[in-house]
């Protein structure tokens, strides 16, 4: 039997070092790689030919055995020339910030697709070296038990952020009590206070008095801050809605539940670019929120409450916003609705949302519930949670002919 | 016309302004200019140019990112994995060829090949385990029993949920 496969003795195999990393090959690793490629296949080749030829059992009974060696030769030939490692640090490093998709990246400990630092060494330090992988943390204590740790390995995720700009996320409402009492004081002074200079974006929802911590932050200045959605249960400090929004002076994305009269805030309003004021809205007062905003370019506003309005008196001009691009209301328990849109009129808006989840409009007639629809020339897209029959639908659409999407729920 | 060399002596011969999605051969062909030699492209194979030919040809015409613009849709394009049908279809090869591809995409500066083909890896991982992944690209588990107990734990938390 004339077949040579000396060169499958392991102490010939010189690229043994090479299957104990991943990095590049050098020069002459790879050119003994691709030697051995040619020979072991030339050789398996055989291997086969014969085992189709032979008709000795104890030949075939070697030949199987070497035709296994060949193949494991092969496969260990394939992990030395594989292609992954000819890929330099900052390509995978591209790879992986795909591997970060927006909704794993709002979750702590799967923040990955993949588990990409799991994989080997090297993929390991590119992840730890890429900042932008691990600049937001996400945290919903109600999922875990043992919330010390989880803060910890919050501080570990953040650890290999570098200087990036970070996200920060908890929720530890009420409906998590034991969570909120035992973690959101630690999370807000062991993770948001000593980032507080990077952040970009912040989200708490959780019990208001144990969020007294973002107090000390008014003495900080919070220049990257762009967002915060703060939702408290409860009370909160009083002095902390002033306090917390005078340290962040460049924020675009607003959202809280604000105790404090929403215009004596100290919000940077010629900046804003989306407002969400879960308050008491008082129609007179969602105008001048409105009209503050009007002066910027907007692209979102929410307005909603639960307090009591019954001694609304609206009774002024139409007030025109020319630049307000979308507007979304939250019909609250108690309805201000239409006291509010009687006085509006926005010729810019191309979106506008409608959400009654009270039923509350089902006594408003369309014409008043459509008043902002119909007042702007330029609406494309129309999303109504309401109570309307097809009728009264049908005449909206037609006197309407810019819309281009539509989306409703709840209809008749 | 432009005349290109690839690694193993081919010559293809392409239009400009297909070519000048590449910043390099752009930024090459400004430095030279109006000239009838060849560009080398020591780093790129006749197989892999004839690849990337064809995605520039394809996507001829449409406009280049700006600095501008490449800065603020960089956040945006690196954290969604979609994938245009042409281009999904012009990405399926064999995975020796979508490295080479992702490589010659780096060499030659286009952004958006580059995007496509590191996407395209991107979703071949996704929602595999670290054993997987290791198999389907042949990576060597190198870490240490120590590392790996590490890892294991941080697994082992993950799985608590």
């Amino acid at each position: 039997m004339d077949l040579d496969i000396s060169f499958l003795n392991p102490q010939l195999f010189s690229l043994d070092i090479a299957l104990s990393h991943n990095d590049v090959l050098s020069e002459e690793e790879e050119a003994e790689a691709q030697t051995l490629i040619f020979r072991t296949t030339r050789s398996h080749r055989e291997v086969v030919t014969m085992l189709t030829r032979s008709q000795d059992r104890s030949t075939k009974k070697f030949l199987h055995v070497q035709r296994a060696k060949l193949d494991a030769h092969i496969s260990s030939l394939q992990t030395v020339c594989a292609v992954h490692r000819r890929l330099p640090v900052e390509i995978l490093a591209e790879i992986f910030q795909r591997c970060v998709s927006p909704e794993t990246a709002l979750q702590l400990f799967k923040p990955f697709i993949a588990p990409i630092d799991h994989v080997c060494l090297k993929w390991r330090r590119v992840a730890f070296g890429t900042p932008s992988l691990w600049d937001q943390v996400s945290i919903d204590y109600g999922d875990w038990s043992d919330h010390a740790h989880v803060t910890r390995l919050g501080r570990t995720r953040l650890s290999h952020s570098g200087n990036a700009l970070i996200s920060l996320s908890i929720y530890a409402g009420i409906d998590n009590l034991r969570g909120a009492i035992t973690t959101t004081p630690t999370f807000i002074s062991d993770i948001v206070i000593p980032s507080f200079t990077r952040l970009r974006s912040l989200k708490i929802h959780s019990l208001g008095w144990m969020m007294k911590n973002l107090l000390v932050l008014s003495s900080t200045s919070a220049d990257s801050l762009r967002s915060i959605d703060l939702l408290y249960h409860g009370n909160r400090p009083s002095r902390m809605e002033t306090a917390f929004l005078s340290a962040a002076r460049n924020l675009r994305s607003v959202r809280f539940e604000a105790q404090s009269h929403p215009s004596s805030l100290p919000l940077p309003w010629t900046q804003l670019t989306e407002l969400s004021l879960l308050t008491c809205v008082h129609p007179d007062l969602a105008l001048s929120i409105l009209y503050q905003c009007t002066l910027l370019v907007i692209c979102q506003i929410r307005l909603g409450g639960t307090g009591d309005l019954t001694h609304t008196k609206s009774q002024g001009s139409i007030v025109r916003m020319d630049r307000l691009l979308s507007l979304d209301i939250r019909i609250p328990k108690h309805d201000n609705y239409p006291s509010l849109v009687q006085r509006l009129a926005l010729p810019s808006m191309t979106s506008f949302k409608l959400l009654d989840a009270f039923q509350h409009l089902a006594q408003t007639t369309p014409e008043l519930m459509f008043v902002p629809i119909t007042r702007s020339g330029r609406l494309e897209t129309l999303e109504l949670s309401v109570r309307v029959t097809t009728d009264d639908l049908s005449q909206l659409l037609h006197n309407i002919p810019t819309i281009v999407a539509l989306h409703i729920t709840n209809g008749d | 016309m432009v005349l290109l060399v690839t690694s193993d002596n081919e010559q293809f011969t392409t239009e400009k302004d297909i070519v000048e999605r590449s910043v390099l051969i752009k930024n090459m062909l400004e430095d030279v200019g109006e000239s009838d030699q060849p560009i080398p492209l020591p780093n790129v194979s006749s197989s892999v140019l004839k690849k990337v030919l064809e995605y520039c040809e394809h996507h001829r015409g449409e406009p280049l990112p700006t600095a501008d613009s490449e800065q603020s849709q960089d956040e945006t394009r690196k954290r969604t994995t979609d994938i245009s049908e042409w281009d999904q279809k012009f990405i399926t090869v064999d995975q020796e060829m979508l490295f080479e591809i992702i490589l010659a995409a780096n060499y030659l500066d286009i952004k958006s090949l580059l995007d496509v083909g590191c996407k395209t890896v991107a979703n071949m991982i996704k929602g595999k385990t670290p054993e997987e992944i290791r198999k389907l690209f042949n990576i060597v588990n190198d870490f240490t029993p120590e590392e790996e107990a590490q890892i294991k734990k941080e697994n082992e938390w993950a799985e608590d949920r």
